[in-house]
């Protein structure tokens, strides 16, 4: 597959400590190309969802640089939350707004921080539930909803804002495995679609198959970044066939 | 030891007057102090709240003191330092009521601020998250997500807070506010019937309260399902 060559996401050396001195991330470099749909994976702890949560600094760095579309991200910077809304993210739990409807819930945002106006904002949201396959899920409220229904009303309100790259945080860890398909179904479009994508996943499967590039992550480095077809039949770094092996893949 | 008790006070409509003016004048402190303490209770919830210590810290302070000195200490405390002449309005002396409803306010901002924190920090940190990840700023973050889930929270233990504020304004007849334990004391001085004068207190406390905590039961069931339509 050509490699889109224009850069999204750059991260450069990237260093996380907790509070309680874990040291979540040891030193991150990696690039997200537009267009491009990169899954990272690697053992719980590995420090793949601190990653994706530095790209927005929903977790702020300890040291180290966010770049997005060539910008500097900082917490301090007024722009952040025009930088933000360009970014969309997918949560384990979902985060639905539970005292909003489903519909108000993909709204708020488009009203709120991009000031279009509500019978516009109505219409761009119904046509992204429409999307994911809820159209007749608009009036109801979070806790009427199955969790692959609340899942795809994420990524809804996270699509409706018109993003550049979309941030997936493990979006099926926390589903019924019933439910897990529904989910996957609307990333694959979304990938077929070309919006650029960075997923943190335990579905290996699903990786191989929508994926560019997979990023392997250990002890809050990356150990091996290569094509989905190689990593995950030759992967080139022990620390990588002992983990694929360990969860049956190799 | 038989008391034979004797409420023959009660036919006098004097008596009655005076005590439900009392109970209106409690009810009134009550109901002002929660509202307004409320209103000021938000200052202090979101200084401590704040990572920033030169505002976190004051506000620890504010409602430690608060919380940790006798309600009659603070009464009298600030009735001194506010030392506001006689003066009469609508038949109530506001020398005394101005003081007593500011000290009530005080007292009971404290004590919201607390409830009004707990409610906050109650709603889970995904929401917080997932709207700033949508671009909303900290201040609209606040209003449209965090603040209307906390509010379920939060009403509730108000409730609890005008209960007990309704029976701290006892305190009052300390100052000569005519508030329902004030006029006990001025039947007291006419009537040999002490203690039934204290039951029918106790009682008509009880009348204010009791049915304002299943009030409360009904709005908080109420929100909770509100979320389930």
């Amino acid at each position: 597959m050509p490699m889109p060559s224009e850069p999204i996401i750059t991260i450069d050396g990237l260093i996380k400590t907790f509070k309680n001195h874990v040291h979540a991330l040891n030193g991150v470099n990696l690039t997200i190309h537009k267009g491009e749909v990169v899954s990272i994976i690697g053992p719980s702890g590995s420090g793949k969802s601190t990653l994706l949560r530095c790209m927005n600094l929903m977790e702020v760095p300890t040291s180290g640089t966010v770049y997005f579309e060539g910008q500097p991200l900082s917490i301090e910077d007024k722009n952040l939350n025009q930088l933000r809304e360009k970014m969309g993210m997918v949560f384990q739990s979902f985060n639905l707004f539970p005292h909003l409807s489903v519909l108000e819930n993909v709204t708020l945002a488009l009203k709120l921080v991009k000031k279009i106006e509500n019978s516009h904002a109505v219409e761009i949201a119904k046509k992204k539930l429409l999307d994911v396959g809820l159209g007749d899920k608009i009036e109801s409220y979070p806790n009427q909803l199955s969790g692959g229904q609340k899942q795809r009303v994420a990524i809804a309100r996270a699509l409706a804002m018109e993003p550049d790259v979309m941030l997936f945080d493990e979006p099926t860890s926390a589903l019924d495995p019933e439910m897990v398909g529904e989910v996957l179904a609307v990333m694959r479009t979304l990938a077929n679609q070309g919006m650029t994508m960075v997923i943190v996943t335990h579905e290996m499967q699903f990786a191989k198959e929508v994926s560019d590039r997979v990023v392997f992550m250990a002890e809050g480095k990356i150990v091996e970044i290569n094509d989905p077809n190689v990593i995950f039949s030759q992967p080139k770094e022990e620390r990588t066939k002992q983990f694929l092996k360990r969860i049956n893949i190799l | 030891m038989i008391v034979l008790l004797n409420f023959s006070f009660l036919d006098n409509p004097y008596s009655i007057s005076l005590l439900l003016q009392g109970l209106g004048m409690t009810l009134m402190l009550a109901f002002l102090a929660v509202c307004l303490g409320s209103i000021l209770a938000l200052v202090p919830a979101l200084m401590r709240l704040s990572p920033i210590k030169a505002l976190s810290i004051p506000a620890t302070a504010y409602v430690e003191i608060i919380r940790g000195t006798p309600m009659l200490v603070q009464v009298l405390l600030i009735y001194q330092l506010l030392n506001i002449p006689l003066f009469l309005i609508g038949g109530i002396d506001m020398g005394s009521f101005i003081p007593g409803l500011v000290a009530l306010v005080i007292n009971s901002s404290a004590y919201v601020s607390e409830i009004i924190r707990g409610g906050i920090l109650a709603v889970d940190r995904g929401q917080t998250e997932a709207a700033r990840s949508l671009g909303l700023t900290q201040r609209q973050t606040m209003q449209h997500i965090i603040l209307p889930q906390a509010i379920k929270n939060i009403f509730p233990a108000l409730g609890n807070e005008f209960v007990t504020i309704i029976k701290e304004t006892s305190i009052f007849m300390y100052l000569g506010v005519a508030e329902l334990m004030y006029q006990v004391g001025i039947l007291k001085a006419s009537s040999p019937a002490v203690t039934e004068l204290y039951i029918t207190a106790g009682i008509l406390y009880l009348i204010l309260t009791y049915p304002l905590s299943k009030l409360m039961n009904f709005i908080e069931r109420r929100l909770r399902h509100a979320d389930a339509k």
